[in-house]
C-alpha cells in the first residue's frame, strides 16, 4: 500500500493518514475468525498483564496435596508438587506471552536493521547481509537453538535471546524485498531529486511499506516461537520449574498414564497453547487479508 | 544454468566453512566434555587422565579443530567419543530413517495440501474455503509432541491399531508393511506442520495467479475451465509452491528431532541430542555438517527446479 | 485429480517408494516370530501352544560401546553382563555365586585368593576359557596405555598402585596352571570386598583374540563394537543402533544352556514403556537405574494382568553436596541445620509416592554397615533457623543449588527444596543445566549446592567420593580423620572391626555433613506373569538369565 502524500506538505507537518487504519481494520473485520483471535488474545494479554491479581494462588507455592484432581479449592486440580494448576497456568501466560513477543521484537528490530541496509545500500553490503541470512536459514532452526540453549544452559532469557536471534532472516528478506521494489520508484526519486536525506526517505517512505508484510510476519512468529517455547520444553530444554510456562507443565505430564488418568494436568496447558496459538494465527491470517491491496473484501 | 549453478556450489563452500567453524567453537568451548560425563566407580584418576588423553581432549581449540579439518580433508569425519565408532557409520545408518520420515511427510503433505489449497482458492469463501483455511491454521498450531502422545494414546494403546514405536517390530522379519505401520504416526505427526503452511501457501499464490490477466485471456479464448486452472494457473503458482519446497525441508528436519522422540524413531535427530547431551564433538560436527550440506542441496534443487519450470528465469 | 499433476505425481510417487525402501534395507532381517506374538494353530485339538522363548527386556538409553573394561557404566555393562562372564557374581540373596571360577580359596591371612575356573568354561569360538584369560585382562587394565574405566576397581591387588595402574605385568595376578589363577592383594582385605571388586566385577577378556592387539589401538576396535567371542550365557547376534541389541542362546554354557532362545534388549523412552508393557511388546524392565517405572506410571503399572509389578530397596542414593571452599559452610551447625531445613520424607511421600527411603548415611538400607544408631532428622524449620542463627548465618546470602536435568523427579526435588529452605529463611536460587555443564561447574567450584546421584558396589569403601582429593570429591570435603578412617577400613578385613570403623565415620559425618544425604529411591520394575526364574534384585537382573524359563 502506497502511501503518497495528497499534497506538498507545509514544513515539518506530515498529514495523518487516519482513513488508512480505520479502512485497514474495517478490512479486517469482515475476517470473524481474526475478530475471534483477536479478543482472545487480548483477554490472554490482560490475564498475563494481571496475573497476580486473577491467580487464586501463589503459582510455586507448593501443597499437601500432590496431583489432586480438580475441586472447589483448585478450580483445575494440583500438579505433582501440589502447586495449583490454574495460578500456574495464569502465570505461564505470561511467561510463554513475553517469551512469544520478546524474541519475536529482538528479531523484528535486527531484521528491518540489515535488510534496510541491503535493501538501500545494495553492492557488497546486500550480498553480505544475503549470504548471512542464507547461513541462518540453513539451519533446522530447532537443531541450532537445540546445540545453543543445550550449551548455554536452559532459561528463559536464552530461550528469548536464541530465538531472537534466529528469526531476522525473514525479516530481512521482506525489509530488503520491499526496498529493492520501491527504490527504483518515481516518488523515491523525485524526493532524492528534491534533497531529502537517506534516513528520512526510509523512514518516513520505505519503512511503512514494509510495515505491513512484516506486521503479518511479525504475528506468525509470534505464534513460531510459542511454539518452539513449547517444544525447547518437551526436551528439557526451555523455561524451567519452578517458573511456570505452559510448555514445560505439558512436560511435566509426558507419561501415557497421566494422559489417560490426570488430565487436569495436560488439556488446560496443552489447550491453551493450541488457542493461543491458534488465535494469534488468526489474526495473523486476518491482518494478512486486511492488509493486502490487491485482495477484495 | 550449469554454470549458475556451479558458480552456486562454489559460493556455498565458504558459507559451510564457516557454518564449521561456528559450529565448532561453540560446541567445544561450552562448560563439560565427554569425560565429565564419565561417573563410574570403577574409575581411577589415571583412568580419568588417560580417558582425556586418548580423545584428543588435551590440545589446545586450534589444534583441534585443524586436526578435524585435516581429517575432513582426507574423507574421515573421526571417531564418536562416547561410542567408539567411526563418526561416518554412526551417521549413515542414522540417515537413512530420518530420510525416509522426512520425504514421506513431505510427500504427504504436499499431496494433501496442493490440492485442497487449489480447491479452496478456486471456490473462494465457500465452505470447503473456510474449512481448509481452519484446518490449515490448526495444523501449524498444534504442538507436535502433544499430537504424537495423543496419537499413541488412542492408536496404540486404546485402538491397538499401530505400535507404540520403533521403526520395525523387534525380532520380526521386517519388509514394506511393517515399515509402513510404524511410518504413519510420524509421518503425520511431522506432515502436519507442513500441510498447513503449504496449503495456505498454495492457496493465496493461486488466488493472485487466477487474478492475472493471462487466466482471463485464457478463459475467453474457451479452454476448458479444469484445464484453466490446472495447467496455466498452477504452473505458474507453482514457482512460489517450490521456492518453499527447501523451508519446508529445513522445517521438517528440525522437527523431525522431535517426531524422533517420541515414537524412538532412530534417526539423525536423535542421534544429535544424544550427541550433545552427551558432549561427543565429532559427531556434532559431522552431523551438522550434514545437514548443512542437505540444505545447500535442497536449496540448489528447488532453485534448479525454479529455473525449469518458471521460463522467464534465466540463470545464465 | 487431473493431468497437471500428472508428471509430478509420478516423480512423487517414486520418490516416496525409493525414500521407504532406502530406510528399509537397513533393517528387515532375522527370525521367524515377532517378540511376543502366539503363532496360530490350524486345528482345534488341545494341543499345548509352542512356548515364545524369545524374551524381551526394556531400557531407557543406548549403550555406548560394548567393550567390558570401557563401557559406559550402567547401560553398558548391562548389554554386556548377557553376554561376557565374570569370575564370580552376586545374587539376589547377597551370596556370592560361581560364574568362570567354580570354586575359590581365601588364604588365612586374608591376602590370597585362587580362583579355580571351570573346567567347561568355553569362549563363544569354542576355546576355552583358560587362567591366561584372566591375567590378560587384570594386565590389560592395569597397563597404563589402556584406556579403561575399571582401574579403581582392581587397585587392591598387589602391583598396582592407587589407580590400579602397574608398570609392567602385575605382581599379584598370577595363573598356577591353566585353569587357577591366584590373586595376592596388597595388604589384609575383607574378602567380600576382594570377591566383589576383583571377582564380580571384572568381565574376563579373550585373550586369543585380543592379545595380539596393542592397548592404545583397543579402544576403537571393531571387537567392541561386535564383540562376538564372550563367555556369557548369550552371544552377540547384532545392534540395531539405538533401537535393540540381539542375542542368542549360547548352547555350550558351561553352567547349563539357556531355556531361552533369544535375548532382544530393547531402547525405548521410559513414558511408553508403559504401553509396550501392556501390550506384552516387553516382557520386563531392566532394573535398578537403567529401566525403572517412571513414578507416574506406577499406578498403572501395578494394576496391569500380565505384569507382576517389582520393587525393592537399591545400593542408590541422590544427593546434596556442599561446596566446602565456600567459608560460610564451614560451620558444621549451618550443614546439620539443612538436615532439619528440607523435608526429606515429603520428596519421598510425595514425589516417590513412598516408594524410598531417607537416608542419614551414604549406606541404604540393603547395606549391612548402616549405622543404625543414627536418629532420623526430621523437618524442622524452626529448629534450621535456630542452627543457623546460632553459626551467624547471613540470610540475606542466596544460594545457588545446580540440578542436572534429566531425572524429572531430582528436578521436582529441587523445587521442594527450594521452598523447604524459603520457609526457613535461607534464599535459594535453582540453575538447571545438563549434566557435563554441572560435572564441569563442580570441578571449577563455581557453585554452592548441587544435586547428585551415587550408586556404588556393596563394598562399604567410598574413599572414591568422600576422601580428600577423591576423583568424585568435587565439594572437596577434607578432613585428616575421615581420610585415616576410610583408608583404615578399606584394608580391614574382619566383619566387626571394619563395622566400627564405618560406624565411627557414619557419626562423624552425621554431626561434620559432608553432603545432606536426601532419599533413596526404590527400584520400580515390572515383570511379565509368563516368565519363571526371574531373579531380579538391588544385585541385578541378569545373574541367572541362563536358568530363566517361559510358561508360554
Amino acid at each position: 500500500m502506497i502511501a503518497l502524500p495528497k499534497q506538498v506538505p507545509p514544513k515539518g507537518k506530515e498529514p495523518e493518514s487516519h482513513s488508512y487504519f480505520v479502512y485497514v481494520f474495517r478490512r479486517f473485520r469482515r475476517h470473524k475468525m481474526a475478530v475471534f483471535g483477536l479478543i482472545v488474545v487480548t483477554l490472554l494479554v490482560l490475564v498475563a498483564v494481571f496475573a497476580p491479581w486473577v491467580a487464586p494462588f501463589d503459582p510455586n507455592e507448593i501443597g499437601v496435596d500432590f496431583q489432586a484432581p480438580p475441586s472447589g479449592t483448585h478450580w483445575l486440580g494440583t500438579d505433582a508438587l501440589g502447586r495449583d494448576v490454574l495460578s500456574r497456568l495464569i502465570f505461564g501466560t505470561r511467561i510463554s506471552l513475553s517469551v512469544g513477543v520478546v524474541s519475536v521484537s529482538i528479531y523484528v528490530v535486527i531484521g528491518i536493521l540489515l535488510g534496510a541496509a541491503a535493501g538501500y545500500h545494495g553492492g557488497w553490503v546486500d550480498t553480505a547481509i544475503m549470504r548471512l541470512s542464507d547461513v541462518f536459514m540453513s539451519f533446522p532452526s530447532l537443531m541450532l537453538i537445540l546445540v545453543v540453549v543445550s550449551l548455554i544452559g536452559p532459561s528463559i532469557f536464552n530461550v528469548m535471546m536464541v530465538l531472537g536471534l534466529l528469526g531476522w532472516p525473514q525479516i530481512a528478506r521482506i525489509v530488503r524485498g520491499q526496498f529493492l521494489t520501491l527504490r527504483g520508484l518515481d516518488f523515491v526519486q523525485a524526493g532524492r531529486a528534491m534533497g531529502a536525506r537517506d534516513v528520512r526517505l526510509i523512514v518516513r517512505h520505505l519503512l511503512p511499506n514494509a510495515f505491513s508484510p512484516v506486521l503479518v510476519a511479525a504475528t506468525f512468529g509470534t505464534a513460531v516461537a510459542i511454539l518452539s517455547e513449547a517444544a525447547l520444553s518437551f526436551l528439557g530444554l526451555g523455561v524451567q520449574p519452578p517458573t511456570a510456562s505452559w510448555g514445560n507443565m505439558l512436560t511435566d505430564a509426558q507419561s501415557l498414564s497421566i494422559l489417560e488418568s490426570m488430565p487436569w494436568l495436560w488439556v488446560p496447558a496443552g489447550g491453551l497453547i493450541f488457542l493461543a496459538v491458534l488465535c494469534i494465527n488468526f489474526v495473523g491470517d486476518g491482518l494478512r487479508d486486511a492488509l493486502d491491496p490487491r485482495l477484495k473484501l | 544454468m550449469f554454470s549458475y549453478l556451479m558458480r552456486r556450489i562454489l559460493i556455498a563452500l565458504p558459507v559451510l566453512l564457516g557454518v564449521t567453524i561456528i559450529n565448532f567453537y561453540i560446541v567445544n568451548l561450552a562448560p563439560g566434555d565427554a569425560v565429565d560425563l564419565m561417573i563410574n566407580p570403577g574409575m581411577s584418576a589415571a583412568d580419568f587422565a588417560r580417558q582425556r588423553e586418548a580423545l584428543g581432549l588435551n590440545d589446545p581449540i586450534h589444534v583441534r579443530y585443524a586436526k578435524w579439518v585435516g581429517n575432513l580433508m582426507q574423507g574421515n569425519l573421526g571417531t564418536s567419543f562416547s561410542t567408539q565408532k567411526p563418526v561416518a557409520a554412526r551417521i549413515g545408518e542414522r540417515v537413512g530413517p530420518t530420510l525416509t520420515l522426512t520425504v514421506t511427510a513431505l510427500v504427504l503433505a504436499y499431496l494433501i495440501a496442493i490440492p485442497i489449497g487449489v480447491i479452496s482458492a478456486t471456490r473462494q469463501y465457500s465452505w470447503i474455503d473456510y474449512g481448509s483455511t481452519i484446518f490449515g491454521l490448526v495444523g501449524i498450531s498444534v504442538p507436535s509432541f502433544f499430537l504424537g502422545l495423543g496419537m499413541i494414546y488412542i492408536f496404540s494403546l486404546k485402538l491397538d491399531l499401530l505400535p507404540t514405536g520403533g521403526m520395525l517390530t523387534i525380532g520380526g522379519k521386517g519388509g514394506f508393511m511393517d515399515h509402513l505401520i510404524h511410518l504413519i504416526m510420524p509421518a503425520i505427526v511431522l506432515g502436519l506442520n507442513s500441510v498447513g503452511s503449504v496449503m495456505r501457501y498454495t492457496r493465496s499464490s493461486m488466488l493472485e495467479v487466477l487474478r492475472m490477466d493471462y487466466m482471463r485471456t485464457a478463459r475467453a479464448k474457451g479452454v476448458a475451465e479444469r484445464l484453466v486452472v490446472y495447467k496455466h494457473g498452477l504452473r505458474n503458482a507453482a514457482i512460489p509452491i517450490v521456492t518453499i519446497l527447501s523451508f519446508q525441508m529445513t522445517g521438517l528436519i528440525g522437527g523431525a528431532i522431535i517426531t524422533e522422540q517420541i515414537f524412538q524413531w532412530p534417526g539423525m535427530g536423535q542421534l544429535v541430542i544424544e550427541a550433545i547431551s552427551q558432549r561427543d564433538y565429532p559427531v556434532i560436527m559431522g552431523a551438522n555438517l550434514l545437514v548443512a550440506v542437505l540444505v545447500v542441496l535442497f536449496n540448489l534443487l528447488s532453485d534448479a527446479v525454479y529455473a525449469v519450470v518458471d521460463p522467464r528465469i534465466s540463470y545464465s | 485429480m487431473s493431468k497437471r499433476s500428472g508428471m509430478v505425481t509420478k516423480v512423487l510417487s517414486v520418490v516416496t517408494a525409493m525414500a521407504i525402501l532406502a530406510g528399509c534395507s537397513g533393517g528387515s532381517k532375522s527370525g521367524d516370530k515377532p517378540a511376543g506374538e502366539q503363532p496360530q494353530t490350524q486345528n482345534p485339538a488341545p494341543a499345548p501352544a509352542k512356548k515364545n522363548l524369545d524374551v524381551t527386556i526394556a531400557m531407557w538409553s543406548p549403550p555406548n560401546n560394548f567393550s567390558p573394561i570401557n563401557t559406559d557404566s550402567s547401560y553398558g555393562y548391562f548389554a554386556v553382563e548377557a553376554m561376557f562372564d565374570t569370575l564370580v557374581k552376586v545374587n539376589d540373596k547377597i551370596d556370592f555365586v560361581p560364574k568362570l571360577a567354580e570354586k575359590w580359596d581365601v588364604s588365612k591371612d586374608f591376602t590370597t585368593f585362587t580362583f579355580h575356573l571351570n573346567p567347561k568354561a568355553k569362549w563363544h569360538d569354542g576355546k576355552p576359557v583358560t587362567a591366561k584369560d584372566v591375567v590378560y585382562t587384570f594386565n590389560l587394565i592395569a597397563n597404563k596405555e589402556t584406556v579403561t574405566n575399571r582401574g579403581a576397581t582392581i587397585n587392591l591387588i598387589k602391583g598396582t598402585d592407587a589407580g590400579g595402574k602397574a608398570d609392567g605385568p602385575v605382581e599379584g595376578v598370577k595363573a598356577l596352571d591353566e585353569k587357577t589363577v591366584q590373586f595376592v592383594a596388597k595388604k589384609a582385605v575383607d574378602p567380600l570386598a576382594f570377591l566383589e571388586k576383583v571377582g564380580a566385577n571384572i568381565y574376563i577378556l579373550p585373550e586369543h583374540v585380543l592379545g595380539a592387539v596393542a592397548p592404545k589401538d583397543l579402544t576403537t576396535h571393531a571387537f567392541f563394537q561386535e564383540p562376538k567371542v564372550g563367555s556369557g550365557p548369550f552371544k552377540f547376534v547384532k545392534y540395531a543402533s539405538g533401537q535393540y541389541i540381539e542375542y542368542a542362546r549360547n548352547e555350550e554354557y558351561y553352567l547349563g544352556a539357556p531355556k531361552l532362545e533369544r535375548l532382544f534388549i530393547r531402547i525405548m523412552q521410559a513414558n511408553t514403556a508403559v504401553a509396550a508393557l501392556e501390550k506384552g511388546e516387553v516382557d520386563m524392565t531392566a532394573g535398578a537405574g537403567i529401566g525403572e517405572i517412571p513414578i507416574q506410571d506406577w499406578d498403572k503399572v501395578q494394576t496391569l494382568s500380565n505384569m507382576n509389578a517389582l520393587t525393592f530397596v537399591t545400593k542408590g542414593y541422590q544427593y546434596m553436596d556442599f561446596n566446602h571452599t565456600r567459608d560460610y559452610f564451614k560451620d558444621p551447625k549451618v550443614r546439620q541445620a539443612f538436615f532439619y531445613g528440607i523435608n526429606r520424607k515429603l520428596i519421598v511421600d510425595n514425589l516417590l509416592k513412598g516408594t524410598g527411603v531417607v537416608l542419614e548415611s551414604p549406606y541404604t538400607p540393603i547395606y549391612k554397615y548402616v549405622n543404625t544408631n543414627l536418629k532420623p532428622r526430621g523437618f524442622d524449620a524452626n529448629q534450621a533457623k535456630k542452627l543457623l542463627t546460632e553459626a551467624g548465618w547471613d540470610f540475606n546470602r542466596e544460594l545457588a543449588l545446580i540440578v542436572p536435568i534429566g531425572n524429572k523427579v531430582r528436578e521436582q526435588s529441587a523445587d521442594i527444596i527450594m521452598a523447604n529452605l524459603q520457609q526457613v529463611g535461607v534464599k535459594v536460587k535453582i540453575e538447571k543445566m545438563d549434566f557435563p555443564t554441572l560435572q564441569a561447574r563442580r570441578g571449577k567450584g563455581d557453585y554452592d549446592m548441587s544435586l547428585i546421584g551415587w550408586s556404588d558396589i556393596l563394598d562399604p569403601d567410598v574413599s572414591s567420593q568422600y576422601r580428600t582429593d577423591a576423583v568424585y570429591n568435587n565439594g572437596k570435603y577434607s578432613r585428616p580423620k575421615v581420610d585415616e578412617l576410610l583408608d583404615q577400613g578399606a584394608t580391614t578385613a574382619e566383619f566387626q572391626a571394619r563395622k566400627k570403623i564405618y560406624d565411627e565415620l557414619q557419626e562423624i559425618w552425621y554431626n561434620d555433613p559432608n553432603v545432606v544425604y536426601l532419599y533413596s529411591p526404590n527400584a520400580l520394575t515390572a515383570v511379565s506373569k509368563r516368565m519363571e526364574n526371574v531373579k531380579m534384585s538391588a544385585m541385578g537382573l541378569l545373574w541367572n538369565i541362563h536358568e530363566w524359563d517361559v510358561k508360554q
